[in-house]
This record gives C-alpha cells, sequence and structure tokens, in this order.
C-alpha cells in the first residue's frame, strides 16, 4: 500500500474507532489464544475479531464439542428444559466471526515462551492470552466422593451430563423423600444459584411429590444473595417444602448411607445429595501460578483483566479474585471479556487502555418453573482504590417473584448467547 | 481520490474526519450535567479540532465499549433477539434514548432493572451510550 494511503486508512481507522493492529504492527497479525469458551472466554473471542476488523488471529481452546449453560440450568434438573435447549454449537464463532476453535484442553501455559501446550500434543503461541478456565470443584474436600459410592454424587455446577443425572436422581426420588443441597462457603460460582435450585426443585415436587422435602444446608452464616426474596417465596409459595439451614458447612459424606456431615452441626440423611464443593479458579490458572489470593483466585488489574504476575495473560471470569459486590455471575464474566478485548486490541497497537470502564450485571433467579427475581448492579472503575466499585445510589433488587421477569430471564439468556456465539 | 499529503495532515481535515465519526458524539456538549470525575472532557463540534485525534478516537471507543455492556440484554449492537420482550436500541434516535434514560434515572418512568440501572450512569455516559446506538443503523 501507498504509504500516504496507509496513512489516510489508519486515521480513518482511528476516527472511527476501529483498532487495525495489524496496520499498525505492519507485520503479521497479533494472534491471541483464549481458553475457555464459556461466558468469558467466548465472549472475548467473538470480540477481539469484531473490534479488530478480523485483522486479529483468534484461536479458542474448548474441550467440548457446544456450548452449556450454567444459568437456565436449574430448569433442567426442575424438568423444566432441556439440556438441548440450553446448548449452542461453536460453528458460528468461526463461520461468521473468523475464530479457530480447536476443541482440545490446554494442558500448561509456558510464559516465558508464550505457548499454550495442548493435551493432543500441539502448542499454540501467543501474543496475548486470555484464559477464562471457569472453576475447579474441589470435590476432595470431601472425602467420601472420592470413595468408589461417592461418584453417583453429582454437583451439576457446570452444566452438562451431570445436569441430567441430578434430574434423574430427583425424578426417581420417592414421594416423601428429601433432596438435600450443600453450598460451600463464599465466594462461589453463581451466588443465588443454590437457592435458585431449591425453588425449582420444590416446584417440580409440589406438582409431582407433594410430600417431598428441600433442605438447604448452607456452610455461609445467611442466604448469600437475594436473600429477603427467596425465604420469602419459601415462607408462602413452598411453606413447609423448604427448610433453610446456615452455618452448615458439609466436610464429609458417607455415601453408603447417605448422610452429610458438617464441621460442627449434627449428621443428616438425605434421598438425594447434591453436594457444591468448595471451588476455585480451573486448574490450568492454578498450574500456571495465576490464583496468587489464597492459591485460590486469580488476582487482576481491572483496566485490562491481566494477571497480577503475569501481564500478558487475562484471566476472566469466575476464575478471578472478584471486586467488592461483583458476582461470580455469567453476565460478569461477558463483561470480563469485553473489558479484556478492548483492552488487548489497544495495546497490541502501543495504545493506553479505556482508563474507565464501566459495566452492569443483571442477574435472573428462577423462583419457580415460570417467575423469576433480578438483581442488578453498576460497577465502574475507581482510580484511587484500583478496583471496580458498584456506583452508590445505583443497582437494586425485584420487589417480589413476577412472570415478567422469568420472561425476561429467558430473553437475557438468548441474548448473550447470541452476544458470545453468534 | 487520494487527498495530498498536505491536505491529509491539515487539521480541519482531521476535524472534518473527527466531525463525521463523531458526529453523535460532539452532542455531548449539549449536556448540561457536569462530567464525571473519571470521563475524559468532553468537547463540541467548536472545539473538536482542538482534541487530537488520539483523544477522540479514544472517547469514541469508550462509549463503543459502554454500549457493549448493554448486548447481554439488548442484544449485539442494541439488536435483541427475534421476538424478544426487550426493546431494541440500534438506530433510535439519540433523543429518544437519552430521554428515556434519563427518565429512568430520575425516577419517572417504571420499570425492573432499568431504573436501577440508570441510576449508575452519569448523564454524560447516557449521551454518549444513547449517541453510540443511535448510530448503529
Amino acid at each position: 500500500m501507498h504509504r500516504r494511503s496507509v496513512l489516510k486508512a489508519a486515521l480513518a481507522a482511528s476516527a472511527f474507532g476501529m483498532l487495525t493492529p495489524a496496520m499498525a504492527r505492519a507485520a503479521a497479525p497479533a494472534r491471541v489464544v483464549v481458553i475457555g469458551g464459556g461466558y468469558g472466554g467466548a465472549t472475548a473471542a467473538r470480540y477481539l475479531r469484531t473490534w479488530s476488523q478480523g485483522a486479529v488471529d483468534v484461536t479458542l481452546v474448548e474441550p467440548d464439542a457446544a456450548f452449556v449453560s450454567c444459568p437456565l440450568s436449574n430448569l433442567v434438573v426442575g424438568g423444566f428444559r432441556q439440556l438441548g435447549d440450553l446448548t449452542i454449537a461453536y460453528d458460528k464463532l468461526t463461520s461468521r466471526h473468523g475464530v479457530k476453535v480447536v476443541r482440545d484442553h490446554a494442558t500448561a501455559i509456558d510464559t516465558s515462551r508464550r505457548q499454550v501446550r495442548l493435551a493432543g500434543g500441539t502448542t499454540l503461541p501467543y501474543d496475548r492470552l486470555v484464559l477464562s478456565p471457569g472453576v475447579e470443584m474441589q470435590r476432595s474436600a470431601i472425602p467420601g466422593l472420592a470413595t468408589p459410592a461417592g461418584s453417583q454424587f453429582v454437583h451439576a455446577w457446570k452444566a452438562g451430563p451431570e445436569t441430567e443425572t441430578l434430574r434423574r436422581q430427583l425424578a426417581a426420588m420417592p414421594d416423601g423423600g428429601t433432596f438435600a443441597i450443600t453450598i460451600p462457603l463464599a465466594p462461589y460460582r453463581c451466588p443465588p444459584g443454590p437457592y435458585e435450585r431449591a425453588c425449582v426443585v420444590a416446584d417440580y415436587l409440589k406438582q409431582h411429590k407433594p410430600r417431598g422435602k428441600v433442605l438447604v444446608l448452607d456452610a455461609n452464616a445467611d442466604i448469600t444473595s437475594k436473600g429477603a426474596l427467596f425465604r420469602e417465596v419459601w415462607k408462602t409459595r413452598y411453606a413447609g417444602m423448604i427448610e433453610y439451614r446456615p452455618q452448615h458447612e458439609t466436610v464429609d459424606l458417607d455415601p453408603v448411607t447417605r448422610t452429610i456431615k458438617f464441621d460442627v452441626q449434627d449428621d443428616v440423611r438425605a434421598d438425594v445429595i447434591n453436594i457444591l464443593p468448595p471451588q476455585r479458579a480451573g486448574a490450568i490458572a492454578v498450574s500456571a501460578g495465576l490464583a496468587t489470593a489464597n492459591g485460590r483466585w486469580c488476582e487482576v488489574d481491572f483496566l485490562t483483566m491481566a494477571s497480577r504476575v503475569a501481564p500478558d495473560i487475562h484471566v476472566l471470569g469466575d476464575a478471578i479474585q472478584i471486586a467488592p459486590l461483583m458476582p461470580k455471575s455469567g453476565t460478569m464474566a461477558s463483561q470480563h471479556g469485553k473489558v479484556a478485548a478492548a483492552a488487548i486490541l489497544q495495546l497490541l497497537a502501543g495504545r493506553q487502555p479505556d482508563p474507565a470502564p464501566l459495566y452492569t450485571n443483571t442477574c435472573y433467579s428462577f423462583t419457580s418453573a415460570t417467575e423469576a427475581i433480578h438483581i442488578a448492579s453498576v460497577h465502574r472503575y475507581d482510580a484511587t482504590e484500583k478496583t471496580m466499585l458498584t456506583v452508590p445510589g445505583s443497582g437494586g433488587l425485584s420487589t417480589a417473584p413476577s412472570a415478567l421477569e422469568g420472561q425476561y430471564g429467558v430473553a437475557w439468556a438468548r441474548s448473550i448467547w447470541g452476544d458470545m456465539l453468534e | 481520490m487520494q487527498p495530498s499529503p498536505r491536505y491529509l495532515l491539515s487539521s480541519r481535515w482531521m476535524a472534518g474526519v473527527v466531525a463525521m465519526a463523531l458526529a453523535s458524539l460532539s452532542s455531548m456538549a449539549w449536556a448540561q450535567s457536569p462530567q464525571p470525575a473519571s470521563a475524559p472532557m468532553t468537547a463540541g463540534p467548536a472545539d473538536a479540532g482542538k482534541l487530537t485525534i488520539e483523544a477522540q478516537r479514544a472517547r469514541v471507543e469508550q462509549a463503543r465499549n459502554q454500549a457493549a455492556s448493554c448486548a447481554v440484554c439488548h442484544g449485539t449492537d442494541g439488536r435483541p433477539p427475534a421476538d424478544s420482550p426487550v426493546p431494541p436500541l440500534a438506530g433510535r434516535p439519540r433523543a429518544e434514548l437519552t430521554e428515556i434514560m434519563l427518565e429512568y434515572k430520575n425516577g419517572k418512568r417504571p420499570g425492573t432493572v432499568m431504573p436501577q440501572i440508570a441510576k449508575g450512569y452519569s448523564d454524560a455516559d447516557i449521551l454518549a451510550i444513547a449517541a453510540w446506538f443511535a448510530d448503529q443503523k
């Protein structure tokens, strides 16, 4: 290209806010590898391509054939949706957006050589790495789960085969039986999710096994999200069906007698036991030395989502050490993905990232097959505190469950799935 | 047509490009409210040429980034999936979007999440985001 044409194009691209790192580098396209095709990683991959006008080479490493959403998956446990309703192929990321999707496990990150090693044996070099590894369920924290009989107890906290297993266990439970769900100490993925699951399971029981019970066994001192709303629903809609017990930290399980053991409280026996183990950042983040907060979560610079210890690795979603009042949610992971995509393109072009990220979280929880409640918050970067803070006076909760918010919850899912994968 | 290098590099040409690309953002000068401390200084058509092209570019991009947050419910670029009960934002007049957001923010329009979310955005944020969506035609 003629020099002045290049300059003209660069200026025009600049003025229109389109980033063209390839132009700026006048060399091979920059390579970004994204590990993990969930809400954070898929969003980052798509927006890296969209916002660079296809100038950046993006490879998404994801072992699963298709995306399966955790949000709405409690409705599958309750029998109100099929897993297929929550499953979306990755093919449009490739056909519409030019993301190369590699179906493999990332097993190691060589930070000095800037390479990702895959289980299949290949290595992928990168200029910038996006790591969206989700959470690792620490099943070893509950010794009984590691015994042969323990393998039948699922968390179903990653949507997929376990979601259907838990559905089958619930469907097979006799009327009059007890469904117990145990909750680890916060932070964990999806703070209101366990209480939503209790509601949806109770709605199923109400219709099909009216003498059944739901026991919520929470390691925390109180309900960690939407507490007043859940209490009200449990007291009214599910009176006598859902029992909540705080300060019940699960330490072990006898899989033969189906008995849950706690640090202090008395043992509890149940017919279906759904144990949510303690969680930490996905294994690859931990093994790469990025989980700098208690060895569990990855501390990041919220301007770029770059790891505090590896500035060319951007960590997203549930794996990070959260900012105050920032939930580990799908919406938040998606927002992280966009901040990271914008910042990476700026950094590749030799520019400063947006100095003031501003984004929302909106999270719906179903209180029955059709009704939902929400929590919303607005998070703005605070340059003094160097973190995301909620904007005073903003955000809030539903006043009560409603079918309208149930429709909005489904609409949220369809919209965010389209935004990340279509 | 290839512009001459001299024309290309004149501040007038740059201001022209900026004015075209940022026509909507230049409306931020209409904002009567004070700017938040974290937002960049805004400029109207009168002083568009005084800001560097980099500063103009950064401001457009910030509006784009802020607007991208809305996609989780309103769809990519403000285009929700077919049959969504959530309204589209793409291509709607800037003044209409601004008015609706200010009504939500000031408690004059009922809603579920939007009155709560709108309170987290400064008037300047709202103008910039509304302008960005108005440009998505």
